[in-house]
């Protein structure tokens, strides 16, 4: 009884979302509002401003470079979330899914894993560096780099995984490019300018455009690394299932 | 927007969904929601977002397919 | 309203029903993790109805190449707003995952209407 009622209200919903949604101007017109009053700016000046020929890497990390910070917040509020449901793993680690008492090293996955690690880490690094010319970014190098984590865990196990990137290296690495984030906005503040602004405002045109190269670099490297960090610790922690201070058995 | 890949991409689109959302056997969903993500790839190339497209296959189809195996794993497999 | 309007909009009206999909999901079943798979299909049904609002027909991805013309560009804003919605995205269904695994290690069971009938 419940299920027809929400299966019929549902489907009224839909109707009247088809309707209403029908009723909008044509897909693709370029006399669109959407196309209108920010979009042209956007478009014609942003490569000479944004510094990028990806204007979508310039939006994001130029005009609206404050959205990228609060997206930043709200992943790294997310890892202190699951570490706060999860438990962090600083402790020993006692039984995980994908130990070693449940996996055992397969030669074909392991070769495999072993050439193909590396190439996937490159590939994102190089995904994370175009991001300003080609398509790509901080973001979807960042989330390759866990991918190729996850390979890796998947291959060789947990606790080999897990010596490889360590606690630390992970806390280390996750501060550094947050604190990086934050510094480059800051470099704005210092030279004269607002906040996130990547120009030195007294240095000329051929300087300004090189330093601003550089800080767009360094941001989207940043978040790339932040990005790769966080979902290597969101893996490891959903695989783990005791912690121990017993270090005979731990992994 | 009406030629016939555009149909067909839509059409799979909401199959795939239909299927992850009312299949009793978790996994098959599991598996259903990464192919949704990644027609949903396809269609952000189609809709000229070659950004969102990356995004969209690498933190969807591949990072939280993971998890969610993951999550089935370490609880139950069938919905009952 | 017409059919050719519909015929315009298809991809608007494919993003509603999918949103309407994953909303039946949400609201009717009990299943944890069937909940947060509706709650995905519902997220991406909105970003796929606001990038495609942008869309600008025969227009041309928005990087700049050398002899190109910009206005022939599809609008690129719609696209970096949901580029960080894909992110916001990814990390609520991780801490969501996260809590999944905490319930089932309470109560033993995934199903919420299982898990309110033993606790009585």
């Amino acid at each position: 009884m419940k299920k027809a009622l929400a299966a019929a209200f549902v489907c009224a919903l839909a109707v009247l979302l088809v309707y209403v949604v029908a009723l909008l101007p044509p897909m693709g017109d370029p006399d669109n509002p959407t196309n209108q009053h920010v979009v042209p700016r956007y478009l014609e000046q942003g490569a000479q401003e944004a510094g990028t020929r990806n204007i979508v890497a310039g939006i994001v990390f130029n005009y609206r470079g404050y959205d990228t910070m609060g997206e930043v917040a709200i992943f790294s509020a997310a890892l202190a979330g699951i570490f706060a449901v999860l438990g962090t793993g600083r402790r020993k680690i006692g039984r995980a899914i994908l130990d070693e008492s449940r996996v055992s090293f397969s030669f074909v996955s392991g070769t495999a894993v072993v050439l193909l690690t590396p190439l996937v880490m490159v590939f994102s690094i190089y995904v994370i560096l175009y991001g300003m010319d080609l398509p790509g970014g901080g973001f979807q190098g960042g989330a390759t780099i866990g991918a190729g984590a996850i390979l890796f865990t998947a291959a060789f196990g947990f606790c080999r995984a897990q010596e490889r990137i360590s606690h630390r290296l992970r806390i280390i690495l996750e501060s550094a490019a947050i604190s990086g984030f934050f510094l480059v906005g800051t470099v704005g503040v210092l030279g004269g300018g607002n906040f996130l602004t990547y120009m030195l405002p007294s240095l000329g045109a051929g300087a300004g455009a090189a330093v601003r190269t550089v800080m767009l670099v360094l941001l989207q490297f940043g978040i790339g690394i932040k990005v790769g960090v966080i979902c290597t610790s969101i893996l490891f922690a959903l695989l783990r299932e005791e912690e121990t201070d017993d270090l005979e058995h731990a992994c | 927007m009406l030629q016939p890949l555009n149909i067909v991409l839509l059409a799979l689109l909401i199959v795939t969904a239909l299927v992850a959302c009312l299949h009793r056997n978790l996994l098959v969903a599991v598996v259903m929601l990464s192919v949704f993500s990644l027609t949903m790839g396809v269609v952000w190339v189609m809709l000229r977002a070659p950004d969102l497209a990356l995004a969209e296959v690498v933190a969807v189809g591949v990072v939280t397919t993971v998890f969610f195996v993951i999550t089935i794993f370490r609880t139950e497999r069938r919905e009952e | 309203m017409t059919w050719n309007m519909l015929a315009d909009n298809i991809n608007y009206a494919v993003a509603m029903v999918l949103f309407c999909i994953g909303f039946y999901t949400v609201i009717v079943r009990s299943n944890l993790i069937k909940k947060i798979i509706g709650l995905m299909v519902m997220q991406v049904a909105v970003f796929f109805f606001l990038v495609s609002v942008g869309y600008l027909s025969g227009g041309s991805a928005p990087i700049v190449m050398p002899g190109e013309v910009p206005s022939a560009m599809v609008n690129p804003l719609p696209q970096a707003m949901i580029l960080t919605a894909i992110v916001i995205a990814v990390s609520t269904t991780a801490l969501f995952l996260s809590l999944v695994l905490k319930f089932y290690s309470h109560y033993g069971t995934v199903d919420m209407d299982k898990a309110k009938e033993d606790q009585r």
